[in-house]
């Protein structure tokens, strides 16, 4: 597993409470022992392959039979040396273990193998191991260092994660000041002590992290580290879920971090797509008081929006820098939030942000209930018939929609023009063809003529009756007529199968 | 479409496919865009949920996740997958050396690989189709997870060129 995903997955799984892995190889294992394989799928696992344990024909030494195996298709790592003394491999061991840190994979160490196959048959093994062949493992990169102060930072899904603050140290070639402590759980692991002296070890991976503990330096009476139980951002006592490793803050709405992390989530793309805008922007429209919520944007108005500024104070290498909102970006950000109002009803659902609401489910209740009313007036029974939805999920709409604050914010929504029911005009599926013109011709197996162009416009393209060389498409029938696809062929203008067609439409967004 | 043209179809688009897998997550020169590429992935599951009885073992379309599992099946290694004896000075690798070189009476090469911190699996190719994909577990067994190593998009599930009828091989 690649470093970048596995700190993604990391983050991923501390933001829901999860123990993070310890590393690579416990993060790789628990991937390929999940039951859904379109889980498995979406972590980006990726795997060198490095022995072959049988004789193949003709292949006499251990690097040919790789190199074999590099033609058969299969993934070698090109790192590979041939080295006929000590000092050959002690060369390769020392630029390696230099080197690892530019890789995108960590690795722990190097491994030697006799390269002549029948050597290493005449070698053999013993009852564990097989006696050609030894690893080399790195230390780990570890020093120590004084573990000064524990800041608590708040994510964005209120999510609450305690972070050393280290005495600056050199290490790996880069300062470590700062280390994830990760959870509650992790500290008392540790029993790390404010003034401890703490080991921090960087093996190939990128963020340093504490090991453990030197008890000799602990300063007499250093007292274990009592959690925080309130918001450092808030102060709303924090809650742990059972079976979680993460503390939270329940204080979705007023709790600054996570209400940009609300804001950000209702612009996001697959959301109100209001591209207009940005973190840095939201963050600049909520320092300034302006968006409390997400109605908020919509009583924004040019006028109160042009000139904010922001100051990002200089920091050590970088120069002050000054974001203001001038007359385009302003302009371009009402504009954005305006047509957000089109956004249809399914979209809007999942842009409220209800936890455990994601885009899937977002449709299926909006299918469902068809109106947000409806849906805020459902019981449990009701919300549980649906495909789909689950008692987790459930507990949560009734959950979110129970809460005043919620409700008036809606009602907010709606008065500013958000679309809070499906209408039967409304375009429900992604516009994948947005922009492109079609011309169709012949006779189709599975739809009819009509049900094609119907299709081609719920899908955001357009109907034309004539090929000319604007035309992005001639969708093709059987019987088609002959004059229509030499015009096609002539002008260059691909013509395609009702099957490519649907596949086109099938692409999900 | 007919049953003839489709099995023709299928075939046409898991060989296309195979053969971007492999320029993309292998040699990492892809040649067609991300699109075009989930384009005939999409018009091949399309025809593999019409027509289940073509959908090949080593089709592209495994890569995105198959059905849920509920426990893997243990499977006996072949070959026992041996671990490696660990060593962390170079003494030790000097030691090594020393002990090979007497037991061979001749001067030796090696090869020296990155050793990659992962998990390590064995994979079974039968006719050049991955058939199998096999956990360490304790070296003797290992559990069958064949079904999520197919989602590994550098893993590829038909081999190309001369390929031996039964190829295993360990990464």
């Amino acid at each position: 597993m690649p470093h970048e995903e596995f700190e993604r997955l990391n983050r991923e799984r501390e933001e829901i409470g999860d123990n993070p892995f310890a590393n690579p190889r416990n993060a790789a294992a628990g991937s390929l022992k999940m039951q859904d394989p379109k889980e498995v799928a979406k972590r980006k696992l990726d795997c060198f392959l490095y022995y072959i344990p049988h004789n193949l024909e003709g292949v006499k030494t251990h690097y040919d039979a790789l190199k074999y195996a590099k033609e058969l298709g299969l993934k070698i790592s090109d790192n590979m040396a041939i080295c006929r003394n000590m000092t050959q491999i002690m060369e390769y061991i020392n630029d390696w273990n230099r080197g690892r840190r530019h890789l995108p994979y960590d690795i722990d160490g190097i491994v030697i193998k006799v390269n002549d196959l029948s050597l290493q048959q005449q070698l053999g093994f013993t009852t564990k191991n097989p006696r050609w062949a030894i690893a080399y493992k790195f230390k780990a990169e570890q020093v120590e260092t004084l573990l000064e102060s524990i800041d608590y930072q708040v994510g964005r899904t209120g999510a609450v994660t305690p972070v050393a603050n280290l005495k600056p140290v050199q290490l790996a070639g880069t300062t470590v000041k700062r280390a994830s402590l990760h959870n509650a759980d992790i500290i008392a692991q540790l029993d790390v002590r404010l003034g401890d002296t703490v080991y921090v070890e960087k093996g190939g991976e990128i963020i340093p992290k504490i090991v453990g503990v030197n008890l000799h330096k602990r300063p007499p009476h250093a007292e274990p580290v009592r959690f925080i139980d309130r918001c450092p951002e808030c102060d709303t006592l924090l809650v742990r879920k059972e079976g979680e490793a993460a503390h939270y803050c329940p204080n979705e709405d007023s709790c600054p971090p996570q209400i940009k992390g609300k804001l950000e989530h209702f612009i996001s793309r697959k959301a109100m797509n209001i591209d207009s805008l940005g973190e840095g922007k939201i963050e600049m429209l909520y320092d300034h008081g302006l968006v409390k919520n997400v109605a908020d944007l919509y009583d924004l108005t040019y006028k109160t929006i042009l000139g904010l500024e922001k100051v990002i104070p200089a920091e050590e290498g970088k120069k002050e820098k000054r974001l203001s909102f001038r007359e385009k970006t302003a302009e371009n950000i009402i504009k954005g939030i305006k047509q957000s109002k089109n956004v249809p009803f399914p979209r809007v659902l999942y842009a409220l942000g209800i936890r455990y609401v994601g885009e899937t489910v977002a449709k299926k209740l909006a299918a469902y209930f068809k109106t947000i009313d409806r849906l805020i007036a459902a019981s449990y029974e009701e919300l549980v018939q649906v495909e789909e939805i689950g008692e987790k999920i459930a507990e949560s709409v009734i959950l979110f929609f129970q809460k005043p604050i919620h409700r008036d914010m809606v009602e907010r929504l709606r008065t500013a023009g958000v679309q809070m029911e499906l209408t039967e005009a409304q375009p429900l599926e992604p516009q994948l063809l947005q922009g492109k013109s079609f011309v169709v011709s012949g006779v189709f197996e599975r739809h009819s003529r009509d049900e094609i162009k119907e299709l081609i416009e719920r899908f955001g393209g357009k109907n034309v009756s004539s090929i000319s060389s604007k035309t992005d498409y001639v969708l093709a029938g059987a019987n088609m007529g002959p004059a229509k696809k030499a015009k096609a062929e002539s002008l260059g203008v691909p013509i395609i199968s009702e099957e490519e067609f649907e596949a086109m439409i099938s692409r999900k967004g | 479409m007919t049953k003839k043209e489709a099995k023709i179809r299928i075939d046409q688009l898991c060989e296309e496919l195979q053969e971007h897998n492999y320029r993309y997550y292998v040699l990492a020169q892809p040649v067609i865009s991300d699109y075009e590429f989930d384009h005939k992935l999409k018009e091949l599951e399309r025809l593999e949920a019409a027509y289940p009885e073509f959908v090949r073992p080593d089709s592209p379309s495994l890569r995105v996740g198959g059905e849920p599992t509920k426990n893997f099946p243990s499977v006996k290694h072949k070959y026992p997958m041996l671990s490696l004896s660990n060593s962390y000075s170079l003494q030790e690798i000097e030691e090594f050396d020393a002990r090979v070189q007497k037991a061979v009476k001749q001067p030796v090469e090696y090869v020296c690989e990155l050793k990659y911190d992962g998990l390590s699996i064995s994979l079974t190719y039968t006719d050049g189709v991955l058939t199998q994909a096999v956990t360490r577990g304790d070296g003797v067994q290992g559990d069958d997870v064949t079904n999520n190593v197919k989602t590994i998009r550098s893993i590829p599930l038909r081999l190309r060129g001369n390929y031996p009828p039964q190829l295993e091989i360990r990464g």
